[in-house]
């Protein structure tokens, strides 16, 4: 059914009684008290730069995992070179020069061992590159790469880096593991509520993007945060 | 005697918050909150959803005070964040819902002027008058697409100019002129204006029976919290 056209004086008309309709009291005291919660929550939510981007550290949150895994790599190495060590000796153990030969073989391990060390130094490096990197282990593994979302540019970057997640991941929602790649667990199913989770990085937190259902043309977008799921931020963006 | 010290600006308040300044966005949403919960409260068209909306508005606007241009009043920007959130919030609550539309008003509409818009109402019981008009006005008003029921309160409700509300709704003035247009006829019709008798001049049916069919407007709209 088509509009009807109205005379000036029924436009008129609506006008008034809309105008009539008009709330003109304060906020009810029950919602100034929870604005005020909120906003006394805020700036503890986002410290560091007056609540607003939070400068977050990311190149030491990365040599502090880089220093894990380097403990882990060098503990590895260790636990072989025991290992092969024991096996050499129960080779040689008939040969008068075993002990020649293992302390031949230590110094080899050594090499391995400072070698790897070496190589997981290089690759924290190279990670170490910029605050907004992708960590590289999403790229590598084969799983979605985050998304990498700010709160002042939070449509564009949506709009733009959802276009090319369709065309490079054909719609599929990202596994399990691309969100470990931004250190965040998917936590249970239903958590996030209805939608397509994408693993994220927001203002440089690891995040959830929840794509809700479509409504006509466009989507909701909700960047929620990792385990508790709070809403950190959220956008409409066409329809993917 | 000393001048008492002026009021910082909306602005300086702004550019305060952004600088660190940890008070400076409490005090500049507090001077514009009523007028905030006002338009949160039509547009979202009751009081629950609107709480939501505007405190979602008001977060978006402290984390991304950073992005505020300053090409515009920061009034208006406030305005346009927290109108942002309201309506997001409609539009996934109308995605999540599967409840049927309310009750259609074209009914009512046809039943002959529900509503007479007069200038005074002192007397009691032309206040009792003026409240139930009010409500079915805002029942009426819930039945709009979203889009036309923002422009129709931030235009005809807060009386913004349609080119404030333009950049409040970040549209072209066109279309802000074309939502209020439409909606006002929808209006119109919800409301019976169009029938014989719906003229400004033309009494109140006052019949209880038809108001009672009106979709409450104190029902929720929005999803529930996530946990």
């Amino acid at each position: 059914m088509s509009d009807p056209e109205l005379t000036p004086q029924q436009e008129e008309h609506v006008r008034r009684l809309l105008a009539e309709a008009r709330h003109d009291e304060p906020v009810p005291a029950e919602v100034v008290d929870r604005l005020d919660r909120v906003l006394a929550d805020l700036p503890r939510d986002r410290p560091g730069t007056g609540g607003l981007a939070p400068v977050i550290d990311l190149a030491a949150r990365r040599r502090r995992r880089n220093a894990a895994a380097l403990l882990a790599a060098a503990a590895a190495v260790i636990v072989a070179g025991f290992a092969i060590g024991q096996v050499i000796d129960v080779g040689a153990s008939s040969d008068d020069d075993s002990a020649g030969g293992g302390s031949a073989a230590a110094p080899a391990d050594r090499d391995a061992e400072k070698q790897e060390l070496g190589s997981g130094d290089d690759s924290a490096t190279a990670t170490d590159g910029g605050a907004d990197e992708v960590p590289s282990e999403a790229s590598g593994s084969g799983n979605p790469v985050p998304l990498r979302l700010t709160s002042s540019n939070l449509e564009q970057d949506l709009t733009r880096q959802l276009k090319r997640y369709t065309s490079s991941h054909s719609d599929a929602p990202a596994a399990p593991g691309a969100f470990a790649a931004v250190g965040c667990e998917p936590g249970a199913a239903g958590k996030y509520g209805l939608g397509e989770l994408f693993p994220a990085l927001y203002d440089g937190e690891p995040a959830v993007l929840v794509l809700r259902p479509a409504a006509g043309q466009t989507q909701r977008a909700d960047v929620l945060a990792c385990g508790t799921a709070t809403e950190l931020d959220s956008a409409t963006v066409p329809l993917r | 005697m000393i001048a008492p010290e002026a009021e910082p600006t909306d602005h300086e308040l702004l550019q305060a918050h952004v600088d660190g300044d940890p008070d400076a966005f409490g005090t500049l949403f507090r001077r514009h909150r009523d007028r905030l919960w006002a338009v949160a409260l039509r547009t979202m068209g009751n009081p629950e959803d609107a709480a939501d909306g505007l405190q979602d508005g008001m977060i978006a606007a402290y984390r991304r005070a950073g992005s505020f241009r300053g090409d515009a009043a920061v009034t208006t920007w406030l305005h346009r964040v927290v109108v942002n959130a309201c309506l997001d919030r409609i539009r996934a609550a109308k995605v999540r819902r599967a409840d049927p539309l309310p009750e259609d008003l074209d009914e009512m509409g046809g039943r002959g002027s529900l509503v007479t818009a007069t200038t005074e109402a002192a007397d009691p019981a032309d206040l009792a008058v003026v409240d139930e008009r009010r409500r079915i006005v805002l029942a009426a008003l819930d039945q709009l697409p979203a889009d036309q029921r923002a422009a129709l309160v931030l235009v005809d409700m807060e009386g913004y100019p349609v080119a404030e509300v333009a950049q409040m709704l970040d549209c072209a003035v066109g279309t802000v002129k074309s939502r209020c247009s439409r909606g006002r006829a929808r209006l119109a019709t919800l409301l019976g204006v169009l029938r014989p008798g719906g003229d400004p001049d033309h009494a109140s049916t006052g019949n209880p029976d038809e108001l009672t069919s009106v979709r409450s407007t104190e029902t929720s709209r929005a999803p529930p919290p996530a946990d």
